[in-house]
């Protein structure tokens, strides 16, 4: 599903099921999968899961300080979050959250 | 002849005998001319790119050997037993497909040094490397002369493909500002790569060039893939609509890639070695742990040595790198390449 960016913005702070979409270069960091299902409001709040649950997975996204690597983009749908809010961009039920790291190889 | 070659490109409406005709004069090049390289190679030939007045460049540092044949077009086993460099290999194959395509093979590193000259009087950059430092190099020829190139990647089986315009969208640079640790990332030699993957992104590549040459029309943002995972096949990410106000390449002008690389690459007399400084972030964990899986692995406070067909290869924290096994610098770089992305 894509929202639009303003419904997005205003989305309820009630808690709700979203994926994150792991890529295959990170998958060892959580057990092979491809996929993790949180409960949350925002990308921010997914994430604190995400270094609970899988805490090098989330180190390999994020640095020391918390903010995304800039080799890493992260994307909400198909929007990437650099161009929403950042990290607090808020998702709802459905909403699939894409780690990217760039692709070497060719 | 070539009007009966390229019958079925006159039947498609949206390219037609006019489009037809802007890729017969189109010059385009391609950088790197491994799995992604060489079948965009094939393929732009194959759709008649510089067949008039237009041309073909291929640039690679590179020689064919026989585990490229598992997914490297152009190439075949007399190409490995004899250790033709893939341009050149490319190029003669190419001239077997169709003798009107001016193509030529250029047997070159792409440098800071050499890259604008290579890369000058284009209408088009392909992007068939291995390694992040290439595409950054691409990425500022691309906006010092105006000229559009599509990113592609593949590995294991995954894929990336992103066309970016100077001037009309943001840059390479601007999505992924920093290289990636050294170490921290996949490459085919790692992970491995499926037999379609390249073809499949080259493809897709090609695909975007046609489109951009015949009517001027790109994309926004990133295809990106997995051939091996059905439901998550195709994936299209927009890619930041405005530019990254500090990017030192399309914001600051100041193409970071184009300043000469002071960094040594030598031979270590006397011990059949050859020491890159890559001058990058180097993640030695990621790298180490990449490995153990499948080799020795030596773990070291500062350094992780891991052995690999061609002899070993030392990972070193302030990221310079020693391959063991040659004293060859070229093959040194595509050694480092292919194992950690230097």
């Amino acid at each position: 599903m894509i929202m639009h960016e303003a419904t997005r913005s205003s989305a309820s702070d009630r808690a709700t099921t979203v994926t994150i979409f792991v890529p295959g270069l990170l998958r060892h960091c959580c057990d092979g999968a491809s996929e993790l299902t949180m409960s949350a409001t925002s990308v921010r709040a997914a994430f604190d899961q995400l270094e609970q649950r899988y805490p090098s997975l989330y180190r390999s996204v994020c640095d020391e300080t918390g903010a995304v690597r800039r080799h890493v983009n992260v994307f909400v749908n198909a929007f990437n979050t650099r161009d929403v809010d950042g990290l607090e961009t808020a998702v709802v039920a459905g909403d699939v959250i894409t780690i990217l790291p760039a692709v070497s190889g060719g | 002849m070539n009007g009966e070659r390229h019958s079925r490109h006159h039947l498609f409406a949206e390219v037609g005998s006019e489009g037809q005709r802007r890729l017969a004069r189109a010059r385009v090049a391609v950088v790197g001319c491994g799995a992604l390289g060489s079948r965009s190679a094939e393929l732009l030939a194959r759709a008649g790119v510089g067949t008039d007045a237009g041309l073909l460049r291929i640039i690679d540092r590179d020689y064919v050997d026989e585990s490229n044949l598992q997914r490297q077009a152009l190439f075949d086993e007399d190409d490995a037993r004899r250790s033709r460099p893939k341009a050149t290999a490319a190029q003669r194959h190419i001239a077997a497909i169709d003798h009107s395509v001016a193509c030529t093979g250029i047997v070159r590193e792409l440098n800071a040094g050499n890259a604008v000259d290579l890369l000058s009087g284009l209408d088009l950059i392909i992007d068939g490397s291995d390694n992040f430092r290439a595409r950054f190099l691409i990425n500022d020829v691309s906006i010092f002369s105006s000229t559009p190139w599509i990113y592609g990647g593949a590995v294991a089986s995954r894929g990336i493909v992103g066309v970016f315009v100077p001037s009309q969208s943001p840059c390479f640079r601007c999505l992924m500002s920093e290289l990636p640790p050294l170490g921290s990332f996949d490459s085919c030699d790692t992970a491995g790569i499926i037999t379609p993957l390249p073809s499949i992104v080259a493809g897709l590549q090609v695909a975007a060039a046609m489109r951009l040459l015949v009517s001027g029309q790109s994309d926004r943002g990133l295809l990106v893939l997995d051939a091996w995972s059905p439901a998550n096949s195709f994936r299209h990410l927009l890619g930041s609509a405005a530019v990254d106000p500090l990017c030192p390449s399309c914001a600051l002008r100041q193409l970071p890639s184009l300043v000469p690389d002071q960094r040594e690459t030598i031979s270590l007399c006397g011990r059949n070695s050859v020491q890159i400084d890559s001058g990058m972030p180097v993640d030695l964990e990621a790298f180490a742990d990449r490995f153990a899986t499948r080799t020795v692995v030596h773990r070291h406070a500062s350094s992780v040595t891991a052995v690999i067909d061609e002899g070993r290869l030392t990972l070193f924290d302030d990221g310079r790198i020693i391959v063991e096994g040659t004293t060859d610098i070229i093959e040194a770089k595509t050694i480092a390449s292919r194992y950690v992305g230097a």
